[in-house]
């Protein structure tokens, strides 16, 4: 009995000890939180995680490309593998994009605006005004007579990161449509072309060379579409053609981009009609400077070969690019 | 074929330069070019201090041992430019698995790396060839899904513990029994 009470208050004052000191590094927890918490740091000082809120334009910079001229992400004249806008696999983001294109001939304006979502789809949509100026008037159509091509684009990423699958070989590919619709229906049919609206199926390939800052990026498409579209689709005949498309570009510093791109075309409406010159492969030199994530600027020299007059056509091209 | 002349020329001379100049991988020179040891230690000091002021990394790090880890940043950087160093530090998904990590952050932590080395006048061709060996490392430290909890939640079934009968409702959390004698 005497043993059993001499045991109690023994354990007992141990046991008090015991939970004395556990109570102190809780206490100094408790005070270090308030503490904390005072001090403006975050309140969920337990786990770090990220921000449960929405964040935006994470990508690296330059790394969702500029826009091409149907609005797609990806180079000038041709788009690549990447999704445009700043947004990360966790973000959406968008830009929208105004280029210009003047020849000694010829006008073309493009604007369009594109979304990326979470890194996988895009969505664009752009218009591209090709100005026929004196031209216009020399055939008969009115001076600064114009076609207009409205195309709404898709793209997705089906494989691979362009820039982080830096231990293989493995590109990022995506395939893509561009459903494009004239607003010169009759005058193309009238010129030769079968229809004046179509859909290019492509598939694209990109991959950056990080430890060689080049960039190269292919793509394989499907179409009909005569001078992308401004002119109709078919016409010597009705099917698809497959083109190569392809850009080399070199990394020259964190905000600029210096590269090429080929862009072969196919030569359906000149079989149709003979009175216009051939169709020709696109090719230009170009260069990219995007002074933060937000902005870009794209001055490039394009050759546009022979459009429907023998004259070769060698342009300038301007294009701006803002998103997030 | 003539018209295919122009720009086969161009993206020769685009081609040429960067693959004849430098090769892949770590190399003694690349270690060299950053500095060497000295060099690697000031960029990771360089590297911290600019995390510490990007609101998107500074919650990683305002608890963290920052002294060891940027001792163990530079044996790893030391290693991937090809110095004479030993990396022995924990496996790198390891070190993150607790941790959720986005693209949004992995990014901001490689612009923060790339301000660092402009800082430190390293050329930009090198700088790609140290990311272009880091860059694999995303797939071991971003979970774009939530992370898993450091530990997970103790689960008992509820009819796991079976209270006898006769013992007064919260009895056996409130009490505490000394053992017997």
């Amino acid at each position: 009995m005497f043993l059993q009470r001499f045991w109690g208050r023994f354990w007992g004052r141990l046991c008090r000890v015991r939970r004395a000191r556990r109570v102190a590094p809780w206490a100094g927890a408790a005070l270090l939180g308030v503490g904390l918490t005072g001090a403006g740091l975050p309140a969920r000082a337990a786990t770090v995680g990220r921000p449960e809120g929405a964040t935006f334009s994470g990508k690296l910079i330059a790394t969702g490309g500029v826009t091409q001229v149907e609005g797609a992400a990806g180079g000038g004249l041709t788009p690549w593998a990447v999704i445009g806008g700043g947004g990360t696999r966790e973000e959406v983001g968008a830009t929208a994009f105004f280029t210009a294109v003047r020849t000694h001939d010829y006008g073309m304006d493009a604007y369009g605006a594109l979304i990326g979502l979470w890194d996988r789809v895009e969505l664009s949509i752009a218009q591209d005004r090709f100005d026929t100026q004196a031209i216009g008037g020399a055939l008969g159509l009115g001076k600064g007579y114009a076609f207009t091509s409205t195309v709404a684009g898709l793209k997705v990423r089906m494989a691979g990161d362009a820039v982080y699958d830096q231990d293989s070989w493995m590109p990022q590919v995506a395939l893509g449509a561009q459903y494009k619709s004239n607003n010169r229906g009759a005058l193309v049919k009238a010129l030769g072309a079968r229809d004046d609206q179509g859909v290019d199926l492509y598939a694209s390939a990109t991959k950056l060379l990080l430890a060689q800052s080049l960039l190269l990026s292919g793509t394989l498409r499907l179409t009909k579409a005569n001078q992308t579209g401004l002119l109709g689709f078919g016409g010597g005949d009705d099917d698809y053609h497959a083109e190569l498309e392809g850009s080399a570009a070199l990394l020259l510093d964190r905000h600029l981009v210096a590269g090429v791109e080929y862009r072969m075309k196919p030569n359906t409406l000149a079989r149709a009609n003979p009175g216009l010159a051939p169709e020709d492969d696109w090719y230009d030199a170009f260069v990219a400077w995007l002074p933060t994530r937000n902005l870009a600027v794209t001055l490039a020299y394009v050759n546009l070969g022979r459009v429907v007059t023998p004259t070769r056509q060698n342009a300038v091209y301007l294009s701006l690019q803002a998103g997030f | 074929m003539a018209r295919l002349t122009i720009p086969t020329l161009l993206l020769a001379a685009i081609l040429a330069g960067p693959l004849a100049g430098c090769a892949a991988g770590p190399s003694p020179d690349l270690y060299q070019t950053f500095g060497g040891q000295p060099g690697v230690v000031a960029l990771v000091d360089d590297l911290m201090d600019g995390m510490m002021r990007n609101p998107d990394l500074h919650p990683y790090f305002v608890n963290a041992n920052r002294r060891h880890i940027k001792a163990e940043l530079a044996a790893q950087f030391c290693v991937t430019l090809g110095g004479p160093c030993v990396y022995k530090g924990m496996d790198m998904k390891m070190a993150h698995a607790r941790y959720g990590i986005g693209d949004h952050e992995f990014n901001a932590l490689v612009e923060e790396l790339q301000e660092a080395m402009d800082r430190r006048g390293i050329p930009y061709a090198a700088q790609n060839r140290l990311l272009a060996m880091l860059a694999p490392y995303r797939n071991d430290m971003v979970h774009p899904a939530p992370p898993p909890r450091a530990r997970p939640p103790l689960t008992i079934a509820p009819n796991a513990v079976r209270v006898p009968e006769g013992v007064p409702e919260g009895a056996s959390t409130t009490k505490e029994t000394p053992p017997a004698p």
